[in-house]
């Protein structure tokens, strides 16, 4: 604020300061010209009585100069000797000043600009010191008077400008009022200006304080529709995205913790058991020695989904892409879990609309349709039926996988696909999943530009269906 | 003889200063030196208008004349113009140098009767321009009465009057006269100046003052004695002699044993009485009536009044005085310009208006403003219209604690009444015969100054 007052105070100045040059230039530009004039004509008119040696001429002319012309005359010999004063103050006394000097050093006619005392002193000034404070103006021009046989020699014509100052200080005090003004105005307005951004900025810089110190909760009130308010949204979108992620990461680590524990507390009991067994029994030990493995299966599995995770949430992982028959990707999916399929009691189908080429990274996409029929495989009861649908719509590959499983509750379906989300706890967990797989899916759909959704009716079924985006060609 | 009368001088000087003026400030000046004496030079180029042999016409000749005294040089101008080219072959050659009287901005040049000597009216009055056309240019006179052994000129029978301008052609001048001539023939009345000398306020002098009168051939000391009952209201310094013309008439013009014509007043007690009641005295009374009537009505040698006594022109001449501007410091300390009237000799010198303007604050009192009383003046000297005026240091001295507005004033009441006289125009001034670079203060008093007419207004204008 105090920027914006400095330079409206500094252009004010130079306008103010252009504006009273300009003015007083012109101002006193004229005054010369018609001053000098009267000095050449007085000049002219005063000569004979100075050849004369007529004081009494001289004086009477030079009085009536001064009268019409409003100023005073000084006829001064080639001394510098003051012989007529229209004021009669300085008469018999010499008149030295630069301009005087001159003509007496044989120099031309001159003029200069002098503030004069009470008691008849002259104070030299330069043209257009406005910003002193002079009392009592006034031009002195000196005109060197023809003939050589008189002592008299330079005429001097001395005459009040101060009205001029006195004028430009108006303009100058008129100015400055004006300054004062528009800067009062400047600091109320700019006030209530900084005010609307300080106001906003104060607020988002409170929320930040208080999202550095913990509070992902805090959020800012939106007002209006500016840069502020959409600013103000965007922190309020990031603090809710920022909260999110941290709870989202708070039961990642929870559901990681736990999922990592459970197992490690079955393998810790069936060492204890093996451990204090005595005499330790060679059957049971080989069956806890399996389930020790199995459980080392279990944490294996869990490890190698979350770095499956981790490197699918690193930006820096790249999808090894090939172009491949996406009809042939599924059907070979299908294929492979046929035989879970049968032992299960489930059949298991495939039917494509249409022949789909795309390109994506056919590992991973596997592992989307490997993990997704599994799951319906593995949560539809014997007797059941896991349909699989490619076909093309637009500029997309729609494939639905449907079962006639045991569905998911509404409450749970928009839990699904995060990490570690079990809606059956204990029956995903024997079933062997690890709470990540639908995560993974996610993840690599979204890696290829698709999506992922699910759709499930509880007792009937659960549909889900993946949208990839097809090749322009 | 020098040597010892100016070691005596300073001597003097430096015995009697400390001890008249032992309240005044001391300073050191510089040795006295000898400086200049107590007359002055004029140096001048004047015009004389000279009338050639024929008397047909003027001519103008330029002289250097150089004199003492501002008299002197009217004097020596009259000289020159006699004795100059034409004016000697012809006409002036016979007649001696004129007596003259300069007063109040008059010349009354007196030619001797040998003037009258075979001359014509026109030669007379050729002249007679002559001496006014050449003394009208002097800047100090304007008007010019030319009499003959006391007489005034006439033509006819009627006076010629005063030359208040000059008269440029002779045959201007022919033109006047046949003029004049017939107007006295047809006896109608005629205008002429005339100078018509009133008593000064002050009592002791008498001033001349041109009048402008219109004359009846067969009266012209009426118009006079009329003029002398009033006076301008200008003219301060004049006392008017009031009922005049009540107690005087009649008058007769008669012609003694001797043949001269004299004009006698049947007077009475009262007119005495009325000289006692306006407070002149009798004598000053009857001597502007005989100044005034001598010197304009045409033949008249003297006057006669009742009780036996004659009055000639000669017998008051020595008490017409002149009117001279003293700058002079009032008590209150401001500048006042003063009509002074004084002996005529005095108004036109320098000393004379110096010293009379030295006499202001006699006796001297150092709370005095006026620092120059009994200053002595030690010598003026001028050349070309510059004059040097030498004063004594008790002036000098005595200025030494003014500020400089005072200094001001002190200096230039002294130039302003010197610039008061035609031949100066500006001033310088000595101390001792030194030259002081500037006065305590500001004033160059080795500069030449021009008068300072902003100083004051005169008394009249108050």
């Amino acid at each position: 604020m105090i920027s914006y007052l400095l330079i409206i105070l500094i252009g004010f100045s130079a306008v103010g300061v252009s504006v009273v040059q300009l003015v007083g230039e012109y101002l006193l530009t004229q005054r010369i010209r018609d001053d000098r004039r009267i000095v050449e004509s007085t000049a002219a008119i005063v000569s004979p009585s100075v050849e004369l040696r007529n004081a009494s001429e001289l004086y009477t002319t030079c009085m009536e100069s001064a009268r019409n012309y409003g100023g005073r005359f000084l006829v001064l010999d080639r001394d510098g000797i003051v012989q007529i004063d229209t004021d009669s103050e300085l008469t018999g006394t010499s008149f030295s000043v630069p301009e005087v000097n001159s003509i007496r050093d044989g120099g031309n006619d001159d003029y200069g600009f002098y503030d004069t005392g009470s008691n008849g002193e002259f104070w030299l000034h330069a043209a257009l010191s406005f910003y002193t404070n002079v009392k009592n103006m006034h031009a002195l021009y000196t005109c060197r008077l023809p003939g050589s046989t008189l002592s008299a020699g330079i005429l001097v014509y001395i005459t009040s400008v101060q009205e001029i100052y006195t004028g430009l200080r108006s303009i100058q005090l008129r100015i400055l009022s004006w300054l004062l003004i528009v800067a009062i105005l400047v600091l109320i307005v700019s006030s209530l200006i900084m005010r609307s951004f300080t106001i906003p900025l104060g607020e988002l810089n409170e929320g930040i304080r208080k999202m550095s110190s913990g509070d992902l909760s805090s959020r800012i009130s939106v007002r209006g529709k500016n840069e502020f308010s959409e600013l103000a949204i965007a922190f309020n979108t990031m603090s809710e995205r920022l909260e999110t992620l941290d709870n989202s990461r708070s039961a990642f680590v929870s559901n990681a913790s736990h999922e990592l524990k459970t197992p490690l507390s079955a393998m810790k009991i069936l060492i204890e058991s093996l451990i204090y067994q005595d005499p330790l029994d060679p059957g049971m030990a080989r069956e806890f020695l399996g389930d020790i493995n199995h459980e080392i299966d279990r944490l294996n599995r869990i490890v190698s989904d979350l770095l499956t995770l981790v490197n699918l949430d690193s930006d820096s992982t790249k999808l090894n892409l090939t172009t491949f028959s996406l009809n042939t990707l599924i059907s070979e999916q299908v294929r492979r879990l046929l035989p879970l399929a049968r032992e299960n009691g489930i059949e298991i189908n495939f039917e494509a609309a249409d022949e789909i080429t795309l390109s994506g990274d056919t590992l991973k996409l596997q592992q989307v349709f490997y993990n997704v029929i599994d799951n319906a495989i593995k949560y539809t009861p014997r007797g059941g039926e896991v349909n699989a649908t490619l076909e093309r719509s637009g500029r997309n590959a729609v494939i639905r996988i449907a079962d006639t499983g045991i569905g998911i509750p509404a409450a749970d379906i928009e839990h699904i696909f995060d990490r570690f989300y079990r809606v059956d706890k204990a029956r995903s967990r024997a079933t062997g999943g690890t709470g990540l797989g639908l995560s993974i899916v996610k993840q690599i759909i979204q890696k290829h530009g698709g999506s992922i959704s699910a759709t499930s009716t509880e007792g009937k079924g659960t549909t889900f269906e993946i949208i990839l985006p097809v090749n322009k060609s | 003889m020098m040597k010892i009368s100016r070691l005596l001088f300073v001597l003097f000087f430096c015995l009697i200063i400390p001890v008249a003026d032992a309240e005044d400030i001391r300073f050191d000046l510089p040795d006295p030196q000898s400086f200049g004496n107590d007359n002055v030079s004029y140096s001048r180029v004047v015009t004389l208008c000279c009338v050639t042999p024929d008397a047909s016409e003027f001519t103008y000749i330029s002289r250097n004349v150089s004199a003492d005294t501002h008299e002197e040089l009217i004097e020596n101008t009259l000289f020159e113009l006699w004795n100059s080219g034409y004016s000697s072959d012809y006409v002036f050659h016979d007649i001696p140098v004129p007596g003259f009287e300069l007063a109040n901005g008059t010349l009354t040049v007196n030619l001797p009767c040998d003037a009258l000597s075979n001359r014509s009216e026109r030669q007379l009055m050729a002249i007679a321009a002559s001496i006014s056309n050449t003394m009208l240019a002097f800047d100090d006179i304007n008007a010019v009465n030319v009499l003959i052994d006391s007489q005034s000129l006439m033509i006819s029978g009627l006076p010629i009057g005063t030359f208040t301008h000059t008269i440029d052609s002779m045959l201007l001048l022919h033109a006047d006269i046949e003029t004049a001539r017939t107007s006295a023939m047809i006896g109608d009345p005629s205008v002429r100046s005339a100078l018509i000398y009133y008593p000064a306020a002050n009592g002791n002098f008498y001033l001349p003052y041109c009048c402008e009168l219109t004359i009846d051939p067969t009266d012209p000391v009426t118009p006079v004695l009329n003029a002398l009952t009033s006076v301008k209201e200008d003219a301060l310094d004049l006392i008017p002699l009031t009922n005049l013309t009540e107690s005087i008439v009649p008058y007769s013009i008669s012609v003694d044993e001797y043949g001269k014509r004299f004009l006698s007043f049947d007077t009475t007690t009262e007119i005495f009485n009325r000289s006692a009641d306006t407070g002149i005295p009798d004598k000053v009374y009857f001597g502007a009536i005989v100044l005034s009537l001598t010197s304009f009505v045409p033949g008249i040698s003297y006057i006669r009044i009742s009780d036996g006594r004659t009055l000639t022109r000669n017998d008051f001449v020595s008490m017409i005085g002149s009117t001279s501007q003293i700058y002079s410091i009032s008590d209150s300390g401001d500048p006042v310009c003063e009509s002074v009237v004084m002996g005529r000799h005095a108004s036109v010198t320098p000393v004379g208006v110096l010293a009379e303007l030295f006499t202001r604050g006699f006796p001297f009192d150092p709370d005095s403003p006026l620092k120059f009383a009994q200053t002595d003046i030690l010598g003026i000297t001028i050349s070309d219209g510059r004059a040097t005026v030498d004063l004594s240091a008790k002036f000098y001295t005595r200025c030494q604690n003014l500020n400089a507005e005072e200094e001001h004033k002190q200096a230039y009441c002294m130039i302003n009444t010197l610039c008061v006289l035609p031949e100066i125009d500006s001033v310088r001034f000595t101390i001792e015969g030194k030259e002081m670079d500037t006065f305590v203060h500001n004033i160059h008093l080795s500069a030449y100054l021009m008068p300072d007419y902003g100083l004051t207004t005169s008394k009249g204008e108050d």
